[in-house]
């Protein structure tokens, strides 16, 4: 009784600590005269207005997006019996990042009057699109999550590279895009509330529903209940409420992830107690979070809350995922589907043959699209773009190979795992404290933050298997953690911002000659490891105890293996910057074509991904003369097609 | 024996003289020579488009030059000036075709340097730092260039000639505001809560000094002269606040009871400023002047006799 009197009144007077510390930290006036003010007392100087108009509003802004995403969040959890979903996992805001950027392009005043109404067409398309991929079967699973980060990488794709072709026009979003929570009068809380509350009293309803939905739509039917247009009714709701609050701050990672995920912690076990406590636990979250990045600010660089939740966010989830929390997902072995057909390795070899050629050949000049042997200063230039596309392709097929077989997932991947994005994270901050990119310096980086990932992927599985939620989760706080940061960087002004988008994208056209054979050389270097690790590599692929009655030192092969995934990235992110999808794809293409062994495995995918990035490069050249559209952009979208492609066939799934 | 030797001396000396009249310039990575001046100039930096355009000289290719016509301006662009695509993704291959002879590339430019090497001569300006002065650095930058392309003589005269136009705008400022000129904070509006102030190492900063102004509110020196702030922090400023348009969202901000609650909020102590480039050249500092003493000007202020 005592213990539950206390946890009662644990969550309100935390909020009411965080809200005065909020207001402490957000106006310059004394608390007595904050008081005052309250209540009625007549604004005069210049900072009692910053109290009233600005301080105030972001403290309510703060409570109620807060409130907003962890009701949100919850709603969206127990819809689908899905402890991974989330406005942030489901793409809704990079959908309203893309869709708000794509509308200030075209029409720029109409985009800064209704930025809201912008954000919130963005943000539900794409929520329906990720739960159209995923199908009605897919929402409790691991397909949503997967649908929903490939949406994101593929929109975030997309973004970036209208960003880069439109540069100056798109500086005005970067504030917004990185959820800042800064008011300047009572504007947006005025728009916000009636478009929050109208739909509370169907929230009454729900405890019921979603009680009824953990019983099975098979238990609810047989309590007289169809329970299909109410989950839909719901399902809408909880985008509703996702979209508002994306429409009104901006992307704000995490919370909505979370905060269920901590109130079941906490022991709320009904549906509706953990709708009422996630609300609470999301106010209380963002508004510690917006007051440390309030705090952090006053140093003279703007902090935006969505940093700061990002940064709080992404070590929580991993400490949840870790808990063992949230990573429930049924898994699916991963089974060969067939033979490969007489012809898969010669139609292979000619896809990558024809990219090569295409990539060597292809122009597009005034005069319109031709294939031409390059002059010799052409070819000069071109070369080292053309060999790093190869040898990226090959390394990062071989990186997915040893990942998918060691780890035995088809979703093991140096970008699903976040490596990338470990080794893109620490070369972002060299940047920052002002290394050159692309100098030797930042290949040490690179190596560090990929190296970095992994060993907190092995410490994180050292007991448990890999599952491939928990997989997908660490890849996507990563992610969410690394676009924070640079969202920050583009905040600050300038035109740095561009030069580190521009390598964000995969700029293999900047990469010189002798760049390009050390590339060539190490990811050459990683096949031939492998290649002669096979026997190592296909024991353990079978079982961890075959492996061993083998009598093969798993520790020590285990550990070679990851270290030669970890080389691979890190000399591909520091070399061209980071490239999604081809780690993923081709190992997985690969398998779907019928590879078997190690060494058909690895042929089948370093085809694939060699001759998928070649195909990019020769795009990226000829697409949209005179610019070059970065690599990395165009792999994104082809793969990220593919993938989304994958998914709306199901075979994902299934494989 | 002695002429001889005298005259092989002076054969030496020639030939000497004629080594020295290689030019030499210095930029970023350190002492390059030119046997002659440059005719083909592609620059993919905008503030050294405007240097060309300023030395009279037509770049054979700039990088977007509709971003440069759009945003810059300011001087104008030669016609016929071809495009090599938008400044941080050119197409390297459409440079060498052009075939230029030398290469001008800025800050934030720098990972292209050795793949340009390839295709010219390239010149590395890194302008933009926060410990040295870009002012002086742009100056710099405008001279060394005029050298190397024997204007230095056109060069000092612009230099010159700016010096006396912004003594006169400083004179017609000061006049309007009957020698009290207040202190003048210029800004760029992004959002509604968020702005962009600028600090000592901006061109604005380099402009409102021309003219003899001074701002409010100082913010330490920055890589590219501005930093991102909260709208609040406006409540500082003492005297002026001018903004730099484009801003959108103009008529909405202006109406806030926060910010008509702002010291400056009054048609005497706020004004718009046309669009300005802040990141230019040296020639930038008197355009940006130009423009801040038109918008001062605009401020009513109160005629000596109106005074009680």
């Amino acid at each position: 009784m005592n213990c539950s009197l206390t946890r009662a009144l644990f969550l309100p007077c935390a909020l009411i600590l965080a809200a005065l510390l909020h207001l402490w930290l957000g106006s310059e006036i004394s608390a007595g005269q904050q008081v005052n003010l309250l209540f009625g007392a007549k604004a005069e100087t210049p900072q009692d207005f910053q109290f009233l108009q600005s301080a105030l509003p972001r403290l309510c802004m703060a409570l109620i997006i807060g409130a907003t995403l962890g009701l949100a969040g919850s709603l969206l959890q127990q819809l689908t019996q899905n402890r991974l979903l989330s406005p942030m996992t489901l793409g809704t805001s990079s959908g309203a990042w893309l869709s708000l950027l794509i509308l200030t392009l075209l029409a720029p005043q109409f985009a800064s009057e209704h930025r809201d109404l912008a954000a919130l067409i963005g943000a539900g398309t794409t929520t329906v699109i990720v739960f159209l991929l995923a199908g009605r079967l897919g929402f409790s699973g691991l397909p949503i999550v997967l649908s929903g980060m490939a949406i994101n990488l593929l929109f975030a794709a997309i973004a970036a590279a209208l960003i880069l072709l439109n540069d100056q026009y798109a500086q005005p979003l970067f504030v917004w895009s990185s959820g800042d929570l800064a008011q300047v009068s009572w504007d947006k809380v005025i728009w916000l509330l009636p478009r929050l509350l109208w739909p509370l009293p169907l929230l009454f309803l729900a405890p019921r529903v979603l009680t009824l939905l953990r019983l099975g739509e098979q238990g609810a039917r047989a309590r007289g209940m169809n329970l299909l247009p109410i989950f839909a009714l719901f399902l809408l709701l909880a985008l509703w409420y996702s979209a508002v609050a994306v429409a009104a701050a901006g992307i704000v990672g995490f919370i909505g992830l979370l905060t269920p995920n901590l109130a079941r912690i906490a022991g709320m076990r009904r549906a509706g107690s953990e709708l009422a406590m996630s609300p609470l636990l999301g106010a209380l979250l963002l508004t510690a979070t917006d007051s440390l990045a309030m705090f952090a600010s006053q140093g003279g660089i703007l902090v935006p809350s969505g940093a700061t939740a990002a940064l709080i966010g992404a070590p929580m989830l991993v400490w949840l995922l870790r808990k063992g929390e949230g990573g429930q997902i049924e898994e699916k072995p991963w089974s060969i589907q067939r033979e490969p057909g007489r012809f898969t390795l010669p139609l292979l070899i000619l896809f990558g043959l024809v990219s090569g050629a295409g990539a060597i050949f292809l122009d597009h000049l005034q005069d319109g699209w031709m294939l031409a042997v390059p002059e010799p200063i052409i070819w000069q230039l071109r070369w080292p773009g053309i060999l790093t596309a190869l040898s990226a392709g090959t390394g990062l097929a071989v990186a997915g190979v040893i990942l998918q077989r060691l780890i035995r997932n088809p979703l093991a991947s140096p970008d699903i795992l976040g490596i990338s994005a470990g080794a893109t994270l620490a070369i972002i901050i060299g940047a920052v404290s002002g290394q050159v990119i692309n100098s030797p310096s930042m290949i040490a980086n690179a190596l560090a933050g990929s190296l970095g990932v992994l060993a907190l992927l092995l410490l994180l599985n050292a007991r448990q298997q890999f599952s491939p939620g928990r997989l997908a989760m660490i890849g996507i706080s990563l992610a969410a953690l690394m676009e924070a940061c640079l969202q920050l960087v583009m905040t600050q002004g300038g035109d740095r911002a561009f030069a580190l988008l521009s390598w964000m994208q995969g700029a293999t056209y900047l990469v010189t000659g002798d760049k390009a054979l050390m590339l060539f050389i190490g990811c050459m270097f990683c096949l031939g490891i492998t290649l002669f690790g096979e026997r190592a590599l296909t024991l353990l692929s079978i079982s961890e105890t075959v492996a061993r009655g083998r009598g093969l030192a798993t520790g020590a092969a285990r550990t070679a293996l990851l270290a030669v995934v970890g080389l691979v990235c890190a000399l591909v992110t520091a070399l061209v910057g980071p490239i999604a999808f081809i780690g993923l794809l081709a190992p997985h293409l690969a398998s779907l074509l019928g590879a078997r062994g190690v060494r058909q495995h690895l042929l089948y995918a370093a085809l694939i991904g060699s001759g998928v990035m070649l195909l990019s490069e020769a795009l990226s050249r000829t697409l949209i003369p005179p610019s070059t559209l970065p690599v990395g952009s165009l792999t994104s979208i082809i793969g990220g097609s593919y993938f989304v492609y994958l998914l709306s066939r199901r075979r994902f799934a299934s494989a | 024996m002695k002429s001889a030797l005298s005259l092989c001396l002076f054969a030496l000396l020639l030939t000497l003289s004629r080594a020295s009249l290689a030019i030499e310039i210095t930029d970023s990575t350190g002492v390059h020579h030119f046997d002659k001046t440059p005719q083909r100039v592609i620059a993919l930096s905008w503030n050294n488009v405007e240097n060309l355009v300023e030395l009279d000289i037509t770049p054979l290719a700039i990088a977007d030059t509709s971003g440069y016509n759009t945003w810059v301006a300011q001087p104008a662009l030669p016609e016929k000036v071809a495009d090599v695509g938008v400044r941080h993704q050119p197409s390297l291959e459409r440079i060498a075709r052009l075939k230029p002879d030398l290469i001008i590339i800025g800050s934030t430019q720098g990972a292209m340097l050795q793949k340009l090497k390839l295709i010219a001569p390239v010149l590395y300006f890194d302008d933009f730092h926060a410990d040295h002065d870009n002012e002086e650095s742009a100056r710099s930058t405008f001279i060394k260039l005029a050298r190397l392309f024997d204007r230095e003589e056109l060069a000092l005269q612009k230099l010159e000639k700016q010096k006396a136009k912004l003594n006169a705008l400083r004179q017609q400022v000061n006049e309007h505001f009957n020698g009290e000129p207040p202190s003048v904070d210029v800004v760029r509006l992004t959002n509604l809560s968020h702005v962009y102030i600028h600090d000592s190492n901006s061109m604005v900063h380099a402009a409102l000094s021309a003219l003899g102004l001074k701002e409010s509110i100082s913010l330490p020196a920055s890589t590219w002269g501005v930093g991102l702030r909260p709208m609040t922090q406006l409540t500082e400023v003492e005297g002026v606040l001018l903004q730099i348009e484009p801003f959108p969202l103009e008529d909405k901000l202006f109406n806030l009871p926060f910010w008509e609650a702002m010291p400056f909020a009054n048609a005497r102590r706020q004004g718009s400023v046309e669009p300005a480039w802040s990141y230019g050249g040296i020639s930038s500092r008197y355009y940006m002047a130009e423009k801040l003493t038109k918008a001062l000007l605009e401020l009513p202020t109160d005629a000596p006799e109106a005074k009680p």
